[in-house]
C-alpha cells in the first residue's frame, strides 16, 4: 500500500512536470515548490544527523578532549557565521567565511593545477607516444594521426581564443592569415566538442524521460494490474 | 560784453559761458583736457618733433586769453593771425631766430608778451588758482638786472669744463626748511632727504648743470634771475658766498671712487652720470628709456651747448619745441638774459630753478666743462637749463610765441615785461604773479615798491613755510627789506651772489681754478650730493652716491628741506634694491616697465608745449580736473584711476581647439550615434507568438508516441550496442578481478533528476558488484546521495535477486560536507573525516583504515565538477604519497562525458562507463539484460527521431534562410 501511494504520488509529480509541455502552470510550480521544500528538509534532516550531531555535538558531551577542543573550535566558528544573519553583528561571520573560502581555495586550486592542468598537458604531448600506442596495440599511424588531430585541436581551440589582433589601415582589427586559419579551425572544434556536449546533455535527459516513460507506463501496468485483480 | 574766443574752433563766445556755442567744447580748458593733442611721453622716450603751431588751438584758455590781452596792442600783422579760427604759432625753425635776433636790440623792450597777457587776464581762473609753487617759481626766475652783465660775449663757457673738484661754495646759513606743500611729494623727500645730507658728495649731474648755467653766463645767455643773483654775488667772494654746501674736493673724490668701487646705481641715475661725462659714455636710449621724463630732461639740462648743438642734429625725434630751440641757439645766444630766464623758469620747477642757481655757483669747475666739451649727446631736459640760449629756444616753444604779434614772448625785452607787469598788478592780480613782477623790475622805483609788496606778502606766507617764495628781492640785495633777506634761505643768497660773479669771465675762470671752500657751504645735502658727483667727470659707472642722495634711509630729514614727501617707488628706489638683474629685466621689459608715461609728473606735462605732452583729452574727465593746489584747473594731470587700469592687459586665450585624429574620430563617431538617435526608425511590429506552442507540443507528442512505442514493444528493434568500448571494457575486468568480500566504496555525487540515467548505469554495475560478493560503503558530498543510493538499491532489490541490506552488505557513511576539502581529507584520513565512530565499528567497515583499503572506488555522479574534485584530489593525493589507490571507475551521465573522458585517456581514472550506451555496452558485456537494454531501443528510437528533428529543422531554416535571400534580392532589384 505504501508503495501503491508513493507510486500515485511519484505518478501524478511526473505528469505535473511533464505539464510544462502546455506552459507554466501552477502543477508545474507546485511540484517544483514541493521538491525543493521536500529536498532542503531532507538536507536539513541529513545535516543534523550526518553532520551536526555526531561531529559537534555529540563530541562536546561525550567526545574526548581533543574531540571536545574541535568541537569548542568548530562551535565557535558556526556561531560566529550565524552572526552573518544578522546585519549589526555580519561582520563577526567574517573569519569563518575567511577560513572556509581560503582553505577551499587553496585546496582547489592546487587539486587543479596537479590534478587537472599538468595531467591534461602531459596526456596532449603524449599523444604521439608511438611506441606506448604499439604497446596498446595501436598502430603508429592512427595513433600519429589521432595525435595531430588532438594537438590540431588543441591549438587551433586556443588560439581561437587569442582575440589580439592588430589595427588595419582601415582601422579594423584583424589577426593575421595564419592566426585566422588556425582560429577557423579552432573554431571547428569547438562546434564539435559544443555538439558532443548537446549530445551528451540530450543522452541524459533522453534517458530521464525514457526512464520516466517507463515508470508511467509500468505504473500504469500495474494500476491496471491492481485493477483488475 | 566780455568775449573769449573757443580754443578750438576760435569763435568767439560770451565769457560766462563754460562752453562753446559752436563746437561745444569747453572754453576754459586745461592743458589735459585738449583732445588729441598730443600723446603721453613715455619716460626715457624722446619727444616726437612736431610743430607746435599746429596745436595752437591746443593752448589752454587762459594762456589764450593771456596772450589776447599781451596782442591788444600787437601790431596789425598779428591781428591778421588772431583772425584766423586757430592761430597757428609761426614755423619756429624759419621765423624764430629772425626774431629773435631782430629782438636782441629791443632786449630792454621785451617783457613778456604771454606772461603780460596773464598779468591783464583778470577773469582768468588759473590764475586765482595759482599755487604756491608756482609763487615760488616766481621767486626763483629771479628778475634779469642787467642784460649787458649776461650778455658777456666771446665767452664760451664750454672751453671750461667743471672738474670733479669743483663744488659749489656752501652757504654759511643754515638752510631753511623747505616747506613746498604743493610741490610733489617725492621731491619735497628729496630735498629733505638732502639736507641731511650735508656731508656728502652732490651729484655730478647737478654739478654739471651748474657748469654749463656758467656756460651760459659766459656766452652771454645768462637769465635774469641769475644775472640777478649774480649781481648779489659781486657784493662778496664767490668763495665765501657759495650757492651749495659742497664737500671738499677730496672727499667728493673719494666718495665718488668708492661709489664707483661698491655700489651700483640706477640706470637713470647712470643715464645722468653718463649725460655728465658724455665724452666717455655717450648717453643711451636705453638707459633713458628707463629715466622718468623728467630726469631726462634733467640730463639734458646738464649738457653743454656743444652737446645742445650737437644733439639738434642728432635727435630728429625731439619735438618741435626741442628741435626748434636747438636750431635757435645761436640766436638764442644773442638774446637777452632776461628773456631766457624767464622762459626757462617757465619750464623748470623750483627746484630744478634752484638747482639751476646752483650750477651757477659751479662755475668753478671750469676743468669739467672741458671734459664735456665734446660731449656727442645731451640730455633733454638738461640741455634747456644748462645755457640760456639753447633754454631760451628750447623753453619757449611755438605756443608761447604770441599769436598776435608773432614774436616770441621772450623776445620782449625787460623793460617791456616790467612795464606790463607794473600795469598788470592790481588787485587781481594772482600773488605769484606779483611775486613775479618785482622780481623783474629791480631797478625802477615801481618795482621796488611792488617787491617791497610782494615781500611782504612773502613774510606773511613765511609762516606758513614757502621758502621758494623769493622775490626779486632776494636777488638784489639793494632792494631787498631785511626781512625779506631774512626769508631767503642762505644757499640761495648765496648763489645769487656766486652767480653774480659770472659777469666777469676772468673772474669765474679765477674760481674755477680755486678749490670750493667746504668748510662754511651751508648747501642742502642733496645738492651736495649731485654736486659731488657731477664734479667727477672721469667716472663713468654709476654712482651710489646718487642713490645716496636719493634714497637715503633718513627721510625725516629729506622731509625737512623739501618739506613734502617722497613717492613710493622713488622711497623704495635704492643701490641695494636694484640690482643688476632687476635693471637687466626692466630693459628687456623694454625698459618702461616701472615708469610708463603714466607716471609722468603731471606738473612736467603742465610744463611742456601743450601739442607734446597732453594727453588724449577724451581719456580725461571733468572728475581728473584738479581743484586745488598748483594744478588746479589741470586735468588729468595725475595719474588716475584710469591708468591703473591701463597696467595689466587682458590675458589673451587661444580661441583654436586642438583635436587630435583620435578626438576627431570619436567625435564623429558621436555624432553618427547622435545621428542614428535621431533618425527616425520605422516602427516594426514584434512577431506574434502563439500562446499555443503547437511545434513544441507536436514534437513532444511525436516523442512521447515514438519512445512510448519503443518501450511498449519491446521488440528489440535496436540490437545490443556489441562495441568494443576499452573504458568499459576496463570497468568490467575490474569488477571482476576485485577481490570477494571486499568493500567498494560507491560514492552517489548525482543530483534526483538525474537518477533516471545514473541508475540505469550504476545498476548492472553494482549488480556485478553484489555479484562478487563486495560490501558497498555508500557516501554523497550531496546530501541527497544517500536517499538516492536507498532507492536504487531498493530498485535493484526489486528487480534482481540481490538482498541489499543496509547494515549487512551496505553501509551508509552519509554526507561528507566540505567539497573538496571535504573530499580531500575523506582520501587522506576516512575514517578521521566521517568521525561517527560507529559506522567504522561495524564488520564491514572495520579494515578500513585509509581510502586503499577499499577494493574499488566509484564515483557515480553526473556533475562534471564533483567528479574532477574526485578525481584531482586522488591525484593530488597520489602524487604525494606513494600509497596504493584502489582502482578507480567513475560511472557517470551522458553530459559528462565530454569533460570528464580526457581524465581516462590521461590514465587518471581506470574505467569509465558514461550514458545509457556505457549501461547497455556493460551489460552487453557481461551478457546480462537490465535497464540498459530496456531502454536501448527507445533510447535509438529517440536519438534517431531528435535526429530527424534536428535535421529537418536545420533544412528548414535552410530553405528560409534561402528565401529570405532571395526576397531581400527581389526586393533589391
Amino acid at each position: 500500500m505504501f508503495e501503491l501511494i508513493s507510486g500515485i504520488i511519484a505518478f501524478l509529480l511526473t505528469l505535473f512536470i511533464l505539464s510544462y509541455l502546455i506552459g507554466d502552470n501552477f502543477l508545474f510550480r507546485a511540484t517544483t515548490y514541493i521538491f525543493i521544500g521536500v529536498s532542503a528538509g531532507y538536507v536539513a534532516a541529513v545535516i543534523w544527523q550526518d553532520l551536526l550531531m555526531p561531529q559537534l555535538i555529540q563530541p562536546i558531551f561525550i567526545g574526548t578532549e581533543d574531540e571536545k577542543i574541535r568541537a569548542y573550535i568548530a562551535l565557535f566558528l558556526v556561531v560566529l557565521l550565524l552572526m552573518k544573519a544578522f546585519p549589526r553583528l555580519s561582520k563577526l561571520g567574517t573569519p569563518s567565511i575567511a577560513l572556509m573560502v581560503g582553505v577551499g581555495a587553496a585546496i582547489a586550486v592546487a587539486g587543479t593545477v596537479q590534478g587537472t592542468l599538468f595531467p591534461q598537458t602531459m596526456a596532449a604531448i603524449n599523444a604521439f607516444d608511438l611506441e606506448a600506442a604499439n604497446a596498446r596495440g595501436t598502430s603508429s599511424g592512427i595513433q600519429f594521426f589521432e595525435g595531430g588531430v588532438m594537438l590540431l585541436g588543441t591549438i587551433s581551440t586556443l588560439i581561437y581564443f587569442q582575440f589580439s589582433a592588430k589595427r588595419n589601415d582601415d582601422g579594423k582589427y584583424r589577426r593575421n592569415i595564419v592566426t585566422n586559419i588556425l582560429a577557423l579551425i579552432g573554431k571547428v572544434f569547438i562546434a564539435i566538442t559544443f555538439g558532443v556536449l548537446f549530445a551528451g546533455v540530450f543522452s541524459a535527459a533522453l534517458t530521464a524521460f525514457i526512464e520516466r516513460l517507463d515508470f508511467l507506463s509500468t505504473f500504469i501496468a500495474s494500476i491496471k494490474t491492481l485493477w483488475l485483480q | 560784453m566780455d568775449i573769449i574766443n573757443c580754443p578750438v574752433c576760435g569763435e568767439e563766445n560770451p565769457v560766462s559761458l563754460e562752453k562753446c556755442q559752436h563746437c561745444n567744447q569747453l572754453l576754459r580748458q586745461s592743458t589735459s583736457e585738449l583732445n588729441g593733442v598730443g600723446k603721453l611721453i613715455d619716460s626715457g622716450q624722446s619727444p616726437t618733433a612736431k610743430k607746435t603751431s599746429e596745436l595752437e588751438s591746443a593752448l589752454p584758455a587762459w594762456l589764450k586769453n593771456a596772450r589776447q590781452g599781451g596782442s591788444q596792442s600787437s601790431e596789425p600783422e598779428e591781428k591778421e593771425e588772431e583772425s584766423a579760427p586757430v592761430p597757428p604759432p609761426p614755423p619756429a625753425e624759419e621765423e624764430k631766430p629772425e626774431a629773435i635776433i631782430e629782438e636782441d636790440d629791443d632786449d630792454d623792450e621785451a617783457p613778456l608778451d604771454w606772461l603780460a597777457g596773464l598779468d591783464d587776464d583778470e577773469e582768468d581762473e588759473d590764475e586765482a588758482e595759482a599755487a604756491d609753487w608756482l609763487v615760488n617759481l616766481q621767486g626763483d626766475t629771479t628778475v634779469p638786472e642787467k642784460e649787458e652783465e649776461v650778455e658777456l660775449p666771446g665767452t664760451p663757457a664750454t672751453d671750461e669744463p667743471i672738474t670733479a673738484g669743483d663744488f659749489p661754495i656752501a652757504s654759511t646759513k643754515e638752510d631753511t626748511p623747505i616747506n613746498t606743500g604743493e610741490l610733489p611729494d617725492w621731491i619735497s623727500d628729496l630735498q629733505e632727504k638732502d639736507s641731511e645730507q650735508e656731508t656728502e658728495a652732490l651729484p655730478n649731474l647737478f654739478e654739471e648743470e651748474k657748469t654749463e648755467d656758467t656756460d651760459d653766463i659766459k656766452t652771454g645767455v645768462l637769465p635774469d634771475w641769475l644775472s640777478t643773483l649774480s649781481e648779489q654775488a659781486d657784493s662778496s667772494p664767490p668763495a665765501e658766498t657759495p650757492a651749495v654746501q659742497p664737500l671738499s674736493g677730496i672727499e667728493a673724490d673719494d666718495l665718488t671712487e668708492s661709489i664707483d668701487e661698491d655700489e651700483p646705481l640706477p640706470d637713470w641715475m647712470t643715464d645722468l652720470e653718463t649725460s655728465d661725462s658724455a665724452e666717455e659714455t655717450p648717453p643711451t636710449t636705453e638707459n633713458n628709456a628707463d629715466l622718468p621724463d623728467w630726469m631726462s630732461n634733467l640730463q639734458e639740462t646738464e649738457s653743454t651747448p656743444e652737446e645742445t648743438t650737437s644733439t639738434a642734429e642728432d635727435t630728429n625725434a625731439l619735438a618741435d619745441w626741442m628741435t626748434s630751440s636747438e636750431d635757435e641757439t645761436p640766436a638764442v645766444e644773442e638774446k637777452a638774459p632776461e628773456e631766457i630766464s624767464s622762459s626757462l623758469d617757465e619750464d623748470t620747477p623750483d627746484w630744478l630753478s634752484r638747482l639751476q642757481v646752483d650750477d651757477t655757483a659751479s662755475q668753478e669747475a671750469p676743468s669739467e666743462k672741458e671734459s664735456n666739451a665734446d660731449a656727442p649727446a645731451l640730455d633733454d631736459t638738461f640741455s634747456d637749463s644748462k645755457d640760456s640760449a639753447t633754454a631760451s629756444v628750447d623753453s619757449i616753444a611755438d605756443w608761447m610765441i604770441d599769436p598776435d604779434t608773432g614774436e616770441d614772448p621772450a623776445d620782449k625785452n625787460v623793460d617791456e615785461i616790467q612795464a606790463e607787469a607794473t600795469l598788470s598788478k592790481s588787485d587781481d592780480l594772482p600773488d605769484w604773479m606779483a611775486d613775479l613782477k618785482p622780481t623783474e623790475t629791480p631797478v625802477e622805483e615801481v618795482e621796488d615798491i611792488s617787491a617791497q609788496d610782494s615781500v611782504a606778502e612773502r613774510e606773511a606766507s613765511s609762516q606758513t613755510s614757502d621758502p621758494f617764495a623769493l622775490s626779486a628781492e632776494d636777488a638784489n640785495e639793494e632792494d631787498i627789506a631785511p626781512a625779506a633777506k631774512g626769508d631767503v634761505p642762505d644757499w640761495l643768497s648765496s648763489i645769487e651772489k656766486f652767480t653774480n660773479e659770472t659777469d666777469e669771465v676772468d673772474a669765474v675762470e679765477e674760481e674755477v681754478e680755486k678749490p670750493p671752500p667746504s668748510s662754511t657751504n651751508e648747501e642742502p645735502d642733496w645738492l651736495d650730493n649731485l654736486s659731488t658727483i657731477d664734479a667727477n667727470t672721469d667716472v663713468v659707472s654709476p654712482s651710489p652716491s646718487v642713490n645716496a642722495a636719493f634714497v637715503e634711509e633718513d627721510d625725516d630729514v629729506s622731509d625737512e628741506v623739501f618739506g613734502i614727501e617722497m613717492p613710493d617707488w622713488l622711497s623704495s628706489l635704492s643701490p641695494d634694491d636694484v640690482d643688476e638683474e632687476e635693471m637687466a629685466e626692466v630693459e628687456a621689459d623694454g625698459g618702461d616697465g616701472g615708469a610708463s608715461g603714466a607716471e609722468l609728473p603731471s606738473w612736467v606735462q603742465a610744463m611742456r608745449p601743450v601739442a607734446d605732452v597732453v594727453p588724449d583729452s577724451s581719456k580725461s574727465s571733468d572728475e581728473n580736473i584738479v581743484g586745488t593746489g598748483p594744478l588746479a584747473g589741470l586735468s588729468g594731470v595725475l595719474p588716475a584711476v584710469s591708468a591703473m587700469e591701463q597696467i595689466g592687459k587682458p590675458k589673451a586665450h587661444s580661441i583654436k581647439l586642438n583635436v587630435s585624429d583620435s578626438q576627431q574620430a570619436n567625435a564623429a563617431l558621436l555624432e553618427e550615434v547622435l545621428a542614428s538617435e535621431a533618425e527616425v526608425h520605422p516602427f516594426l511590429a514584434p512577431a506574434k507568438t502563439s500562446s499555443i506552442p503547437v511545434l513544441r507540443w507536436v514534437i513532444a507528442l511525436l516523442l512521447i508516441l515514438v519512445l512510448g512505442f519503443s518501450l511498449q514493444s519491446q521488440s528489440t528493434m535496436v540490437p545490443s550496442p556489441n562495441m568494443e568500448i576499452p573504458e568499459i571494457r576496463n570497468a568490467v575486468n575490474l569488477v571482476e578481478q576485485l577481490p570477494t568480500g571486499g568493500s567498494a566504496l560507491l560514492v552517489f555525487d548525482y543530483e534526483a533528476a538525474f537518477s533516471g540515467e545514473m541508475k540505469t548505469i550504476a545498476s548492472p554495475l553494482i549488480t556485478q558488484l553484489m555479484s562478487r560478493g563486495q560490501n558497498l560503503v555508500v557516501l554523497s558530498t550531496s546530501p541527497t546521495g544517500s536517499a538516492l543510493a536507498e532507492n536504487l538499491f531498493e530498485e535493484i532489490r526489486l528487480k534482481s535477486d540481490y538482498e541489499i541490506i543496509s547494515g549487512a552488505n551496505y553501509q551508509s557513511l552519509g554526507y561528507l560536507p566540505g567539497g573538496s576539502s571535504g573530499i580531500s581529507n575523506f582520501i587522506s584520513s576516512p575514517r578521521q573525516t566521517i568521525g561517527n565512530t560507529a559506522f567504522w565499528e561495524r564488520e564491514s567497515l572495520k579494515e578500513i583504515a585509509a581510502l586503499s583499503d577499499f577494493s574499488i572506488v566509484i564515483i557515480l555522479t553526473n556533475d562534471t565538477e564533483k567528479g574532477r574534485n574526485w578525481i584531482e584530489q586522488k591525484t593530488l593525493y597520489l602524487e604525494n604519497n606513494e600509497e596504493n589507490m584502489p582502482p578507480f571507475l567513475m560511472a557517470i551521465s551522458a553530459q559528462a562525458e565530454p569533460i570528464i573522458y580526457p581524465y581516462y585517456a590521461s590514465g587518471q581514472i581506470d574505467a569509465l562507463i558514461s550514458g545509457l550506451s556505457g549501461s547497455a555496452t556493460y551489460e552487453a558485456m557481461q551478457g546480462q539484460e537490465g535497464l540498459g537494454r530496456k531502454y536501448w531501443d527507445a533510447y535509438s528510437v529517440g536519438l534517431l527521431f531528435a535526429e530527424i528533428l534536428i535535421a529537418i529543422g536545420a533544412m528548414i531554416n535552410f530553405l528560409v534562410a534561402i528565401r529570405a535571400k532571395q526576397k531581400k534580392q527581389e526586393e533589391g532589384k
